[in-house]
């Protein structure tokens, strides 16, 4: 792809605290870096910690609005895997998801008033919902990488490692150099490799 | 990206950030706001970028102040903003009645970021009725570069027509993101001069009827002024409809537009400005025999339209929210105007396949939901604990919790459940009088944050002192304006640029009001807590509890910088019976109920080592991790 790109739209899907707003920031300043129109849309609500939260994040040639209309969306970047099937009206059905496989199980399960699907069942939905998915334990390889909480740089490296972008790695490289705090580069950097080469393994 | 010169390149900003951009361009010296989501970005990012640029940035304590601040500095002749969100402007409403007559010498700009939908707010009021009610200008972009040059124009406009003119944001520009392209920032410091002119100035009976008409007076101008504006603009294609968007909902017009193939058959009106263009308004009914008008969240411009028609004697049909055709409260979006846009045009337009449908609703209904909860090792969670057990040991049964407007809010939902009522800012204590005087059995207990104190509760509890009520005002104190993004306030002793002040004490507040019984306690030190709260309960009159404990957030931000390690903690399986007392009464969200063993657990990601729940636990089955 190219910036003769009509549309690409992406939309990540997390739990208030999982670092979703800054992966969004990464992905959009690397589509602007590429000359890219960008819109996007994080949509949070009141809750700083615990709640759903989606990023839209629109690029191509010429962008509307920051949220896609329902069946557009070309790719899933799916930060806990509930959080994914939450989005399913938006996916397209030749969309890509990509799916971090650690739940956060909700305090309403732990009050015994839902309960939580298992992987299985989560990972057969998506399967009926869009064409590829690809599973990776990002929340793991954060760990790796020096703390949990750079699962955010995970999955921005295993979007990054799919190719389905038209962005490339030295941008996205560059985008989270000028975005994450000074200091933490080089574990954020080391963060992004391995979701990179995660997927990348995954998709050939 | 706010305060660099850069002109002319094209870079990401957060919406928020294009309103702190254009202010900068725009050569502002004054900025003021009380956080309030979607607005609080703004501030902030006039506040990173002010001791470079010589701007005066602050935290006001309410909005009326924050907006009275830049009144002051606007009349005299600087130019100044003030944000906020939509409710803000309630509270910011009595000196708006009052600016708008004598107007001002500098460009006074009043944003109000809308919130349609209710995502973060009370309500989803149209601020729009506001710029109606006060007979000001307003702006409303439909994407974030054009908030940018509205906010550069709005200070021009302001200072051409000695009005103030309102901003009207919504959520869907705040919390945006786009490429924008920027400008130039102007560098001249104009010097601040007060000129005395009490006929103008002194808005006292007798003074003010003589500005009510200076006002009116200007209307035409105003008028004149926003027919030509680039923000508005009549794109006359086909004849078929004609469809009036303002603000987010052009953008959605567009894509709708395109998608359903209707460019050559269709024209559009875009509306930016209130007055509203009303030559070109004529001009598209003198086009078309049918309008739809898309906008969030009232009939505001639909009903202006029937007025125009009205007068202008035009025969043409005028749709909308008022003729069931659009959505008629909430935010629209592309899907909404699609389907509205179909449906007038008599289109088959299906969203999603049939055959798709069902799976869809099956993957969304698999997904449990998620209750908003307070953070794992949230002092407040603590803090309600203590209530809860205080009130218990009371043994008058359940008490009245008057709510207030903060992340304690979230109290409302289970296992917490003590948010009885929730209405605006400070509201918790002067309805707490209220449930006092009418006389209800059961103790009263008003739950407010440190910041919602400063904003408005303080004249609230003179009153409850004053008046006598009987009531326990406990104050959720975790040193931060937490749920907006941990903006400082009074009580925190830091400015909006994070310099040191002079640190304002909630408690000192509270006995400079006349209250007697006001105590301080860790939420931490659990029966501590509950036996202060105990006796604040049976104190005759008014007592006040400040349960102070740094936000976790902080704590552990702090503790990262530091390097320093957290003490989790961890169930002894063998030893937790199962009561999940602290899943039902405590409610941490690192706790987890693991069915087969019918035992709690600890999640390791989101504990942040409180140590509340190990206090909870009537076997004391929870305990430190012990270092490997």
């Amino acid at each position: 792809m190219s910036t003769t790109l009509n549309e690409l739209n992406i939309v990540i899907a997390g739990v208030g605290g999982q670092g979703n707003l800054l992966a969004s920031e990464i992905i959009s300043s690397a589509s602007v870096k590429e000359g890219f129109q960008v819109r996007v849309a994080d949509i949070f609500g009141a809750a700083q910690r615990g709640g759903a939260v989606t990023s839209h994040i629109r690029l191509g040639k010429e962008v509307y609005g920051p949220v896609p209309p329902q069946g557009s969306v070309h790719i899933l970047v799916g930060f806990e895997p509930v959080e994914c099937l939450r989005t399913a009206n938006f996916l397209r059905t030749d969309c890509l998801a990509i799916m971090n496989t650690r739940p956060i199980v909700p305090s309403s399960v732990s009050l015994g008033k839902a309960t939580y699907p298992t992987l299985d069942e989560i990972t057969a939905l998506l399967e009926k919902l869009v064409s590829k998915v690809v599973t990776l334990d990002a929340t793991s390889l954060a760990r790796k990488a020096g703390d949990t909480l750079m699962i955010n740089l995970v999955m921005v490296g295993a979007l990054a490692g799919t190719g389905a972008t038209p962005i490339r790695k030295e941008t996205f490289i560059e985008a989270i150099k000028g975005l994450v705090p000074k200091g933490t580069q080089e574990n954020n950097l080391t963060a992004f490799n391995l979701g990179f080469e995660d997927v990348q393994e995954k998709m050939k | 990206m706010v305060g660099q010169e850069r002109v002319g390149e094209r870079v990401l900003l957060l919406g928020n950030e294009a309103i702190a951009r254009g202010a900068v361009e725009a050569g502002v010296q004054v900025a003021t706001s009380y956080p309030g989501t979607p607005s609080s970005e703004i501030l902030e990012a006039i506040a990173a970028v002010s001791a470079k640029l010589g701007i005066h940035a602050e935290w006001s304590t309410n909005e009326k102040v924050a907006f009275e601040v830049a009144i002051g500095a606007a009349i005299s002749g600087v130019r100044a903003i003030s944000s906020m969100k939509h409710v803000g402007v309630n509270v910011a409403a009595d000196p708006l009645f009052s600016v708008n007559q004598t107007g001002v010498i500098g460009g006074l700009v009043l944003v109000t970021a809308d919130d349609p939908g209710a995502y973060a707010s009370q309500n989803e009021q149209d601020n729009r009725n506001y710029a109606l009610a006060s007979e000001v200008p307003m702006l409303e972009p439909a994407d974030i570069q054009e908030a940018k040059e509205m906010t550069v124009k709005a200070f021009d406009i302001s200072e051409e027509l000695e009005l103030p003119v309102m901003l009207r944001l919504t959520s869907r520009i705040c919390h945006a993101r786009a490429d924008v392209i920027l400008g130039p920032i102007r560098k001249e410091k104009r010097q601040a001069k007060f000129n005395k002119d009490p006929m103008r100035w002194v808005m006292m009976a007798g003074r003010s009827r003589p500005r009510h008409k200076w006002l009116h007076d200007r209307m035409q101008q105003v008028q004149d002024l926003v027919e030509n504006l680039e923000f508005n603009r009549l794109e006359i294609n086909g004849l078929e409809l004609g469809i009036i968007a303002s603000g987010v909902s052009y953008v959605y017009v567009k894509e709708a537009v395109r998608d359903l193939g209707l460019d050559d058959r269709v024209s559009v009106l875009k509306v930016g400005t209130y007055p509203l263009p009303r030559t070109s308004v004529t001009k598209l009914l003198d086009s078309v025999k049918t309008v739809l008008v898309f906008e969030e969240v009232e009939p505001i411009i639909e009903q202006y339209v029937k007025t125009v028609a009205f007068d202008e004697k035009k025969q043409v049909d005028i749709r909308g929210k008022l003729s069931g055709d659009v959505q008629r409260q909430w935010d629209l979006n592309v899907d909404s105007v699609l389907e509205s846009l179909a449906q007038v045009m008599k289109i088959n337009h299906q969203h999603v396949p049939t055959e798709r449908e069902s799976l869809v609703k099956k993957a969304v209904e698999t997904a449990p939901p998620r209750i908003l909860s307070l953070c794992a090792g949230c002092p407040h969670a603590a803090t309600y604990y203590a209530l809860k057990r205080a009130v218990y040991k009371l043994a008058k049964g359940p008490a009245i919790y008057s709510g207030d407007i903060g992340c304690y809010t979230l109290g409302a939902n289970i296992p917490i459940d003590m948010q009885d009522t929730n209405y605006c800012m400070g509201a918790s204590i002067g309805m707490g009088c209220g449930f006092s005087q009418a006389g209800v059995k059961e103790p009263v207990v008003a739950t407010i944050g440190d910041s919602t104190f400063f904003h408005s509760g303080i004249p609230a509890l003179i009153n409850a002192v004053y008046n006598q009520a009987r009531l326990t005002v406990v104050v959720f104190d975790n040193r931060a304006t937490a749920m907006t993004g941990f903006q400082p306030h009074p009580g925190t002793g830091i400015t909006a640029l994070g310099d040191k002040t002079k640190e304002i004490r909630v408690e000192d507040m509270a006995k400079a009001c006349g209250v007697e019984f006001v105590e301080v306690v860790d939420p931490h030190q659990l029966d501590d807590a509950i036996a202060v709260m105990h006796r604040a309960l049976k104190y005759e009159g008014v007592s006040v509890v400040i349960s102070r404990g740094q936000c976790v957030r902080e704590v552990l931000r702090e503790a990262r910088r530091e390097g320093v390690a957290t003490q989790l903690y961890e169930v002894d399986v063998g030893r937790c019976n199962g009561c999940k007392v602290c899943i039902t009464m405590f409610g941490c969200p690192s706790l987890t109920w693991e069915q087969e063993s019918k035992t709690v657990e600890i999640d390791h990601v989101l504990c942040s080592g409180c140590g509340v729940c190990a206090q909870v636990c009537p076997i004391k089955a929870i305990h430190p991790v012990e270092a490997e």
